[in-house]
């Protein structure tokens, strides 16, 4: 604009010493993020688009497939394995959740109580969390284990049950003993999240409440219950998708057997995608479930984005 | 006077036992693992179940360490993890400081997508990325197994990195930029060395994440040159027997390295957890 607004035939003087020795902001700013894009680009946003796209042919391992339509989907909706599968998910989400969600309530308002060697209490209470989902799920294999393990044992010892319990290969106590598995393994991130959320309370409300006559009882659900809701809104939701997407523990502990009834969604992908090489037909049991993480994921996403400008 | 007293000895009692209930469910698997991974096999199928070994050994350990090749799949573990450490570390730090500090177009946009890949679960991805390493040829070597781990370390280092960078007051930079320093400069001899503990404590979780990640490793990985632990375990408990003495010893090795990471740095994971909302 000033170029233009000079008289014609009036030369410009030589350009002035620039004062910014920088290069636009943006620029910069663009080019720092440009491997992160790089990543995002060729390893999530490229991937993610090829397998929504490889849900509707009938891509096998060896060979790029042909275009199929919605056959892949209607086979799933038709499949027995998948609907069980879906509903294994669901239920084991859910229940792990509401679960975790009560004891890691419990759990913090314990842990969170003066006591002699506080921090050692609490790191042993914690050490779930460090144990390899791997490892966590071996361990549980060894204490369900039908014939040598501690846990048959125990309860045929101390009269629980008059007959050997199949913990892992009758299907409806199978997914009981996964269950208990992955409450062990995720309790530990609720215990902290929330210790952190009671820690941030002011102490001024509670002796307030306290000052006018509320026993503990009342000031939990009055005071500290309200207090936490954004953190527990964000807890409940990341481990739900945690949960959700749990692979390990399934596939060690039963492998999703016995008769294909103990299968979660990834690991029934696992087998059709990668275990029978039908990655069409994988990748139809995974983009059967993209929407519901798009609406978790947008709630998250904003709730997180929230939290980290406040 | 008295009945609050009593009250308050009621209330610590409970919370004991509360206590002892949470100690006790949080340590016995793991403790169940130490002690078989110390039995001879006679006395780990012996019932009933023995809570101290009567005749510990440490054969187990020896058969793993020198007779197995999973010495060379926790060296695996260890190359993939420490390469995707420092490869987050860095592309996390370049990314999160523009959008910590500086004004672009699409800023609020990137936040708001890296979050959503962070918390894009890996089990919707590792079809498509089989793909993927499979036509850059990357499938069964370290590296592919690296790249496919920066899909959830990235983001997540960038957003722990953004929040971090943002409790570093803005006069430092700015002096520094007034001084003449560019922004990778700035980044570099001012940013960085204040965000150091901040760095350390995301450069630990990303070194955890690779560490103990399995579905990717089951998938990517299969030869005993580029298979870490993880995979390494299912190679063994796929076959029929469990020779489980071996197992847990092979867990305990594995365990090691994460545990002494969470001693050492405890506290700092519990705030990072806060911060970021972690995996656990």
């Amino acid at each position: 604009m000033a170029a233009n607004a000079l008289p014609a035939g009036f030369s410009s003087p030589p350009a002035p010493v620039r004062r910014r020795r920088h290069k636009p902001d943006w620029l910069v700013a663009y080019a720092f993020l440009a491997p992160a894009a790089a990543v995002f680009a060729a390893l999530i946003a490229y991937p993610l688009a090829d397998g929504i796209s490889t849900a509707f042919t009938d891509r096998a391992v060896a060979q790029s497939g042909h275009w199929v339509g919605l056959a892949n989907f209607a086979a799933l909706f038709s499949d027995q394995i998948f609907l069980h599968a879906a509903w294994n998910s669901l239920l084991l989400t859910v229940s792990t959740v509401a679960v975790k969600l009560v004891l890691g309530l419990t759990f913090a308002v314990l842990l969170s109580q003066k006591m002699p060697m506080r921090g050692l209490i609490r790191a042993l209470a914690f050490l779930p969390w460090a144990v390899p989902g791997m490892i966590a799920a071996l361990s549980w294999k060894w204490i369900f284990d039908e014939q040598s393990g501690v846990l048959q044992y125990l309860v045929l010892q101390l009269g629980l049950s008059d007959h050997p319990i199949y913990w892992l290969s009758d299907p409806n106590i199978a997914m009981v003993s996964v269950a208990v598995a992955m409450i062990w393994q995720g309790l530990p991130f609720f215990t902290m999240m929330f210790l952190a959320a009671l820690a941030s309370i002011p102490s001024d409300l509670h002796e307030a409440a306290a000052i006018d006559g509320a026993g503990m009882v009342r000031r939990f659900f009055a005071i500290t219950l309200p207090q936490m809701r954004g953190v527990i809104a964000v807890t409940v939701m990341l481990s739900a998708i945690w949960t959700f997407n749990s692979f390990e523990m399934v596939f060690v502990l039963t492998g999703g057997g016995p008769a294909n009834r103990t299968h979660i969604l990834p690991t029934l992908a696992y087998q059709y995608g990668i275990g029978e090489s039908h990655l069409g037909l994988g990748s139809a049991v995974i983009v059967s479930v993209i929407p519901v993480f798009i609406i978790l994921i947008v709630l998250l996403t904003g709730r997180m984005l929230r939290r980290d400008e406040a | 006077m008295v009945e609050r007293q009593r009250t308050k000895v009621i209330r610590r009692t409970i919370t004991a036992l509360g206590i002892l209930v949470a100690l006790v469910w949080s340590l016995a698997p793991v403790y169940w693992v130490v002690v078989t991974s110390l039995k001879i096999p006679r006395e780990i199928y012996a019932l009933p179940p023995t809570l101290i070994p009567h005749i510990p050994t440490l054969e187990n350990y020896r058969a793993v360490l020198f007779e197995s090749n999973f010495p060379h799949f926790v060296l695996n573990s260890f190359v993939v993890a420490v390469g995707v450490t420092v490869i987050s570390a860095v592309i996390g730090a370049l990314a999160a400081y523009p959008i910590a500090r500086m004004q672009f177009h699409g800023r609020s946009a990137t936040a708001r997508l890296i979050v959503a890949a962070y918390l894009l679960p890996p089990s919707l991805l590792f079809i498509p990325l089989f793909i993927v390493l499979q036509k850059l040829g990357l499938v069964d070597t370290k590296l592919g197994l690296i790249l496919a781990y920066l899909t959830f370390t990235v983001p997540f280092c960038t957003w722990m990195l953004i929040g971090y960078f943002r409790t570093i007051p803005h006069e430092l930079d700015e002096a520094a930029r007034m001084d003449g320093a560019s922004r990778l400069q700035t980044l570099r001899s001012v940013v960085l060395p204040i965000a150091s503990p901040g760095i350390a404590v995301v450069a630990l979780f990303a070194f955890t994440h690779a560490w103990n990640e399995f579905l990717y490793a089951l998938v990517y990985v299969y030869s005993n040159d580029s298979k870490t632990f993880t995979a390494g375990l299912a190679g063994l408990v796929m076959g029929d027997t469990f020779i489980w003495g071996q197992l847990m010893a092979s867990s305990v090795i594995a365990i090691l390295p994460i545990l002494v990471i969470y001693i050492a740095a405890q506290r700092y994971i519990v705030e990072g957890l806060a911060v970021g909302s972690v995996k656990g």
